[in-house]
């Protein structure tokens, strides 16, 4: 459906209503434009993983992109994938492991099978033949598993034309894990048994696509960074040196929580973190940083004509934003809502603050008295302090981190009325 | 820079809110977007209400509303729903969530949403999830990012009650009322839409006490805290009126005991005093204050220590037993009743108690899932009813409907779906007039996925009910039924033949327990 959506500037509330769609994926124009709502960053910092991922390598670089929710990530990798530079240097495969894995239960494995199957079915679905003796090999490598894992084979393409049971293997088998766990679980242990087999394989259709198209492949994974932090470590920490194994360009996302472990510290240089964007100086709530509200700006801008907003309801609705570009949609369009039902033309304060106490009031059901403790000290210092509650609170979006020079914390906007109940 | 004051609100009307909601969805509808509701309700009441509003909204925007329910959702069958939503006028409502509900079932369908959130995104798929305060806490804590993708969160608070009062001041009151008293006030507990749970907590503590007594003691904790002291006097002066006119002997003791905790309250001690004497002379004459120790005691513990101290010194104590039994059953120790209960079995001095025994041992087999244990204790209940003396105790073919449908509700709760229509059928076949057996068949064709056998036998019950409460309940489950199926009119005309019954009072305790829309004649069999 993303596919009929029409990235148009809204003249009228119900049409706002639309554009500030929360999850709204930002697909690139034709011809590598950027998508029209697609906005740059403050020091653009995309532009870091473009340079790595274009700078001379010897073997295809592998790099974790990270950032905290909302704040992006999937626009970016969208936007990435359409760089004419990327494109023309890079075979790219974008995916979110959601739809070839379940997240709740995610390893290692699930990751590989799914990077080997997306990177098959993509190249036969823009017409790639794989070479004889490479599709045999595969063929054999899906006979092993098939021999173990009865469920996969569902005896509907044993006798499919060579390629065409692979393609059925791979989608089949992504079904498989997941929706069934028994299933999963069976296919993982099949894969354990000859783990380089199956990055045997990654490789050998990653040199098949370079040999065709002359590009290298360039996988970029979404929604890595949903897992819990045990499942993120046991992939990227434990098995770290098999997930950069495979000879393509691969771009994990992963979570912020990971990100800041002190085990990532060995690949950090790999590693890019997409910052919220910054509203305020450090310790200085009262002043504003005036480029981070002309982005916020510019972010409604695209999607709404400026009309349809007074322009101090847009500065307190960027405030409350936090610099988070989903809470902005989130706001903007809670706001719209209201000022629709008043039959009002334009989006006034009260309608900001309408949104802000829906979204405070959401808070209050979920926060506890310690969670407003530590709030409460964030936004006296702003500083990183050791609490396991912190995490929850990043997660939650109640706490935001912003990044200049050194990383500090603050509350969520919307939130600060709370800490004074 | 714009600074944040916050400005203040005046609260919306629960209409409001669900127009809100109704406007969400229509909105996305219209422009074929997902949208995700989580409605936060605080009483099953409003949650019941503003369904049935949001109901009649949706089919005024021409959409269709499809349950989901997570108990029975084995495997994938949210996904193959999402697949047959994605491109119609539905909007699934997630509402499988009650406070009966375990947590492990929350834990699923956030799981279950968690992992299907791109797809639900993707599809433009529209649902409301309702959940209640704890709920939404642990579905934002367990699933952020889930989370951080709802489009609104529409809090859905109780407005004053039909009584007058205010829902943040009665509710309370109604658990201090409990806590303090070991009384459910049933027109509160009502009107305040505890509803089943609060039905399921409190009956058997009410069973025996007068209803206006209840009443008045609710009103008499909200006029205290209130700090109204001469409207407490005025309601305990109501509840002591109630009860001198009452036989009930549970019902005078309650009455002194609140009337005792006003007076320590306001520091009439000699009064609280001369109110322990009155107690302590009531107490020895009537076996049941031992039973009302177990409930109204602050230190849960004592008087079943009691109890039981009074068995070691006296094993055949029958009372004690009895006592110690409820006392168990009351705290939830199925198994330390089920013991107990058996040496009541075995000390009982008539058969007709004996046969009392048996029959609640049936229905404790019941709760703990132990049907074969369940059909050999009502078989034995139901033997002493036969005069041939020479027939075997133990004997299927003895059992009563009431216990066929016991039987049934316990393998409906176990999923044995077979098993459980069989025994309803059997039911029905031994008393084709037993609504409480048509009803649950209905519920167990509905979780079976059979609307037309479901709706049949669900209005043949409520056709059978003389008991107004249960007729009333009866056309609210075939309202869901039709709802289930998206025939709007005639889920919304059933709700209306619901509400139109009129329940004069609600006799709590007496002759009504649900479970899960299961109905029992239990409480009827104990009581006969």
């Amino acid at each position: 459906m993303t596919n009929h959506f029409n990235y148009l500037r809204a003249t009228d509330f119900d049409r706002a209503w639309l554009n500030f769609e929360l999850d709204l994926p930002l697909e690139a124009g034709t011809n590598g434009k950027p998508n029209p709502f697609y906005i740059t960053r403050p020091g653009d910092p995309i532009a870091e993983l473009i340079d790595g991922l274009l700078s001379p390598f010897y073997k295809p670089p592998k790099f974790f992109f990270s950032g905290h929710r909302g704040c992006g990530k999937s626009t970016e990798l969208l936007h990435l994938m359409a760089n004419p530079q990327i494109q023309k240097k890079f075979w790219p495969v974008v995916f979110s492991i959601r739809d070839e894995a379940d997240i709740i239960d995610l390893d290692f494995r699930d990751v590989l099978l799914a990077m080997g199957g997306r990177m098959f079915l993509e190249f036969r679905k823009q017409g790639g033949v794989l070479p004889s003796k490479l599709m045999k090999d595969l063929e054999s490598w899906r006979g092993r598993v098939e021999e173990e894992v009865t469920t996969v084979k569902e005896g509907k393409y044993s006798n499919m034309e060579v390629g065409a049971g692979l393609e059925a293997f791979f989608a089949n088998a992504s079904l498989k894990m997941r929706m069934e766990p028994k299933t999963r679980r069976q296919i993982r242990q099949v894969i354990d048994k000859n783990v380089t087999g199956l990055i045997d394989v990654i490789n050998s259709i990653a040199g098949a696509v370079q040999a065709r198209d002359g590009r290298i492949p360039l996988i970029l994974i979404d929604d890595l960074d949903k897992p819990g932090l045990k499942e993120a470590k046991s992939i990227f920490q434990e098995r770290r040196e098999i997930m950069l194994q495979p000879n393509c360009a691969i771009v994990y996302t992963v979570s912020s929580a990971l990100f800041y472990s002190k085990e990532f510290d060995a690949i950090r240089d790999q590693a890019m973190f997409l910052p919220n964007v910054m509203l305020h100086p450090h310790r200085l709530p009262e002043q504003y940083v005036k480029e981070g509200y002309e982005t916020m700006k510019l972010f409604v801008s695209k999607r709404m004509e400026s009309r349809l907003i007074e322009p101090q309801a847009l500065l307190l609705a960027i405030t409350y934003s936090g610099g988070v570009f989903r809470e902005m949609a989130r706001i903007m369009r809670t706001a719209i809502g209201r000022a629709r039902r008043r039959n009002a033309d334009q989006v006034d304060k009260t309608d900001v603050e309408w949104a802000a106490t829906e979204i405070r009031n959401e808070y209050r059901r979920i926060l506890e008295k310690e969670d407003i403790a530590v709030l409460r000290n964030f936004f006296k210092n702003n500083h990183m302090q050791s609490s396991e509650r912190i995490r929850p609170l990043l997660q939650l979006l109640a706490l935001l981190e912003y990044k200049n020079g050194e990383n500090w914390f603050d509350v969520h906007p919307v939130l600060k009325a709370v800490l004074n109940d | 820079m714009t600074k944040t004051a916050c400005i203040c609100f005046d609260p919306e009307s629960l209409e409001t809110k669900v127009t809100t909601i109704a406007e969400e969805i229509a909105m996305a509808y219209r422009w074929s977007r997902p949208s995700i509701v989580f409605a936060i309700y605080t009483s099953a009441a409003i949650r019941k209400t503003a369904q049935k509003q949001l109901a009649s909204e949706l089919i005024r925007n021409k959409m269709d509303q499809v349950m989901y329910q997570v108990e029975y959702d084995a495997t994938g069958e949210f996904v193959s729903l999402l697949s047959r939503v994605k491109d119609g006028n539905a909007v699934i409502s997630i509402d499988p969530i009650n406070s009966n509900t375990p947590v492990s079932q929350i834990s699923k369908l956030i799981d279950i949403l968690d992992s299907n959130k791109r797809s639900i995104i993707e599809n433009g798929i529209r649902m409301v999830v309702w959940l209640t305060q704890e709920e939404s806490a642990l579905f934002a804590h367990s699933a952020p990012d889930l989370w951080a993708s709802r489009h609104r969160v529409i809090e859905l608070e109780d407005e004053a009650s039909t009584s007058g009062l205010d829902a943040t001041i009665a509710q309370p009151a109604i658990s201090t009322v409990v806590d303090r008293f070991g009384i459910a006030p049933a027109k509160q507990i009502d009107e305040m839409g505890l509803g089943q749970e609060g039905y399921l907590n409190f009956q058997d503590v009410t069973s025996d006490i007068d209803g206006d007594v209840q009443d008045a003691i609710a009103q008499a904790v909200v006029a205290w805290q209130n700090g109204d002291s001469q409207a407490v006097q005025n309601a305990l002066a109501t509840a002591c009126k109630a009860s001198q006119a009452s036989q009930s002997k549970f019902t005078k003791i309650v009455c002194i005991k609140a009337k005792k905790f006003f007076a320590h309250e306001r520091g009439a001690f000699a009064e609280e005093q001369e109110l322990d004497l009155k107690l302590a002379e009531i107490e020895k004459t009537d076996p049941r204050a031992f039973y009302s120790k177990t409930i109204i005691s602050t230190d849960n513990n004592a008087p079943i220590t009691d109890l039981e101290s009074a068995m070691v010194a006296n094993p055949g104590n029958i009372e004690a037993a009895e006592q110690l039994a409820k006392g168990y059953e009351m705290k939830g120790l199925i198994d330390q009743a089920i013991a107990a209960y058996k040496v009541c079995v075995k000390l009982a001095t008539s058969e007709s108690d004996e046969q009392r025994y048996w029959s609640i041992l049936g229905k404790l087999y019941t709760q703990v899932n132990g049907v074969d244990q369940a059909i050999a204790a009502f078989a034995i209940s139901s033997s002493f009813n036969n005069t041939d003396s020479n027939q075997a105790k133990v004997d299927v073919s003895q059992l009563n409907a009431d216990m066929w449908t016991e039987i049934g509700n316990v393998l409906l709760r176990g999923k044995d779906m077979k098993q459980a229509e069989a025994a309803f059928q059997q039911a029905i076949r031994l008393d084709s007039n037993n609504g409480v057996a048509f009803t649950n068949l209905g519920v167990l064709y509905s979780m079976m996925g059979l609307p037309t056998s479901a709706l049949e036998n669900l209005k043949k019950g409520a056709s059978l009910f003389t008991d107004d409460h249960k007729k009333r309940t009866a056309w609210n489950l075939i309202g869901d039924q039709y709802r289930m199926i998206g025939n709007y009119t005639e889920a919304v005309q059933s709700y209306q033949t619901a509400d139109d019954v009129v329940i004069e009072k609600l006799a709590v305790g007496k002759n009504t327990l649900f479970t899960n829309n299961l109905f029992s004649n239990f409480e009827e069999s104990r009581n006969k």
